[in-house]
């Protein structure tokens, strides 16, 4: 639905700032409530809404029908495509924005002033224009959860390194979870932007979405639940491993059930999606559009991160060798005063170093990926077969 | 002296491998503080009404509660729980 300025006709869109509908022609401003819809009971369960093919990653952006589409908000692609104009079912509620585009702006900004690492060329690329307001759907689920699990763990006892298992088994019941009802999104990246303080909440008018982009929910039934159960498992699993007093733990077995309650809440959660491609690679940076979090992983400039490893390894081996070197030397001259200690505690720093930092950089990998829109694809893809 | 050689080729490696262990876990910091933003997720406790309820809770499980556990833990639960299913989550063919 259109929705047009009682004074003058001209298009009314939503302004975050405000909370208002603004007139782009007489400066008009209007509660959305107020803004009456001469087709109540017609819209009563349903919404209209045009719907943009990306040629590129496959991905639906929905608009509402006073906005169109120029580039894929997931992609960055610009072959898009007008593909209908869709009848949606109307979410239960609707979390509006409240951070602007220029607010989402400076908050990525704000990561990259004075950032050595992010590449000048990417920096240039944080400007308004490449900024898309998205409301993302979500599943608000009420559910009881059962998981068992067996989780292998190191322990040291008598100087030697044991594998012992431990069998966690229990139920818990989730109220108010966020399960991202978006299969473009993963639901590793979505569940990084919460949270989201629902209290904020709308009933659902469409008059919300003018001037911003929308995605319906494209789950069925089942997969709800496994979207669920992966959130739930994350949740649960965390909270299990602390009551394991062991190392290196891992799930050997994992079985969980859910029951999702009746009436799951259907609701639209902002967020702002900050798209460029650098060196040929896409990226998809989002932006809490309640509370303003950054969520993402910036490219990095190489050299810089070689030449900045070199000086801190150059800097490391010169204060370690010093010390080395003392140590050493007073070994050399009174060998009595030896001690397995003195060889064991810098293997040992040195070596938990290292893990932690290697697990670490395999975490930021990992998250680089995401952030990269293709693995996003596959993993849509993925979850569609 | 061969002993004196020892000693320092052994002090030798530990610095090597000391040093790079130190190294990349300072590059990781600072990477995830410059490069890496809001990788942060829930915890239980903001959505979990009360504690976990523990049905099983074992340590050092031996291969016999291992097999116990595959044969205790194979059926849904909630299997027998009938829910209606909300417009926007039913397939086409279900509408």
């Amino acid at each position: 639905m259109a929705v047009i300025c009682d004074n003058c006709s001209g298009k009314l869109f939503f302004n975050p700032a405000t909370q208002k509908l603004e007139c782009v022609s007489c400066g008009s401003s209007f509660r959305p409530e107020d803004v009456c819809d001469k087709d109540a009971e017609l819209h009563s369960r349903y919404y209209s809404t045009r719907v943009y093919s990306c040629r590129h990653c496959g991905a639906e952006v929905i608009t509402s029908d006073t906005e169109a589409s120029t580039f894929c908000v997931y992609c960055g692609n610009p072959a898009i495509v007008f593909n209908r104009i869709s009848r949606e079912y109307k979410p239960d509620g609707i979390l509006p924005f409240k951070i602007t585009k220029e607010e989402a702006v400076k908050k990525i900004c704000e990561n990259f002033l004075n950032n050595p690492f992010v590449p000048s060329e990417v920096k240039k690329k944080a400007v308004p224009a490449n900024l898309r307001g998205i409301y993302i759907p979500y599943w608000i689920v009420n559910a009881d959860y059962t998981e068992a699990d067996i989780i292998s763990g190191e322990i040291r006892r008598n100087k030697r390194t044991y594998t012992e298992l431990y069998s966690r088994a229990g139920k818990v019941r989730f109220k108010n979870i966020p399960v991202d009802g978006s299969k473009i999104l993963t639901d590793d990246l979505s569940c990084k932007l919460e949270p989201y303080f629902l209290e904020d909440c709308k009933v659902f008018d469409e008059d919300y979405l003018n001037g911003f982009y929308s995605n319906t929910s494209d789950l069925s039934l089942e997969e709800l639940k496994s979207s669920s159960i992966h959130r739930c498992h994350k949740l649960f699993g965390d909270e299990v491993m602390k009551t394991v007093k062991a190392a290196n733990l891992k799930f050997l077995e994992s079985r969980s059930w859910i029951d999702i309650h009746d009436d799951p809440l259907y609701m639209m959660l902002p967020a702002w999606f900050f798209t460029f491609i650098h060196k040929g690679k896409p990226y998809t940076v989002l932006v809490n559009g309640q509370t303003g979090k950054v969520v993402g992983t910036m490219p990095w400039d190489n050299r810089r991160v070689v030449l900045l490893s070199l000086c801190i390894l150059t800097l490391v081996l010169g204060l370690t060798g010093v010390l080395f070197w003392c140590v050493g030397k007073t070994m050399s001259v009174n060998r009595d005063s030896f001690s397995p200690f003195l060889i064991a505690v810098p293997l040992l720093l040195g070596s938990a170093c290292f893990a932690k930092g290697r697990g670490g950089l395999s975490r930021i990998m990992r998250n680089l990926k995401l952030t990269q829109s293709r693995d996003i694809f596959r993993f849509v893809k993925k979850r569609q077969e | 002296m061969d002993q004196i050689a020892t000693i320092f080729m052994v002090f030798g490696g530990m610095w090597i491998i000391s040093g790079i262990g130190i190294t990349v876990f300072i590059m990781y910091k600072i990477l995830d503080k410059y490069i890496n933003y809001g990788d942060s997720s829930g915890d239980i406790h903001e959505f979990a009404v009360g504690d976990i309820d523990y049905i099983r809770y074992i340590d050092e499980v031996s291969q016999h509660e291992r097999t116990l556990f595959n044969d205790n833990f194979s059926i849904d639960p909630y299997e027998d729980i009938k829910r209606s299913v909300p417009e926007p989550l039913k397939k086409e063919h279900e509408m």
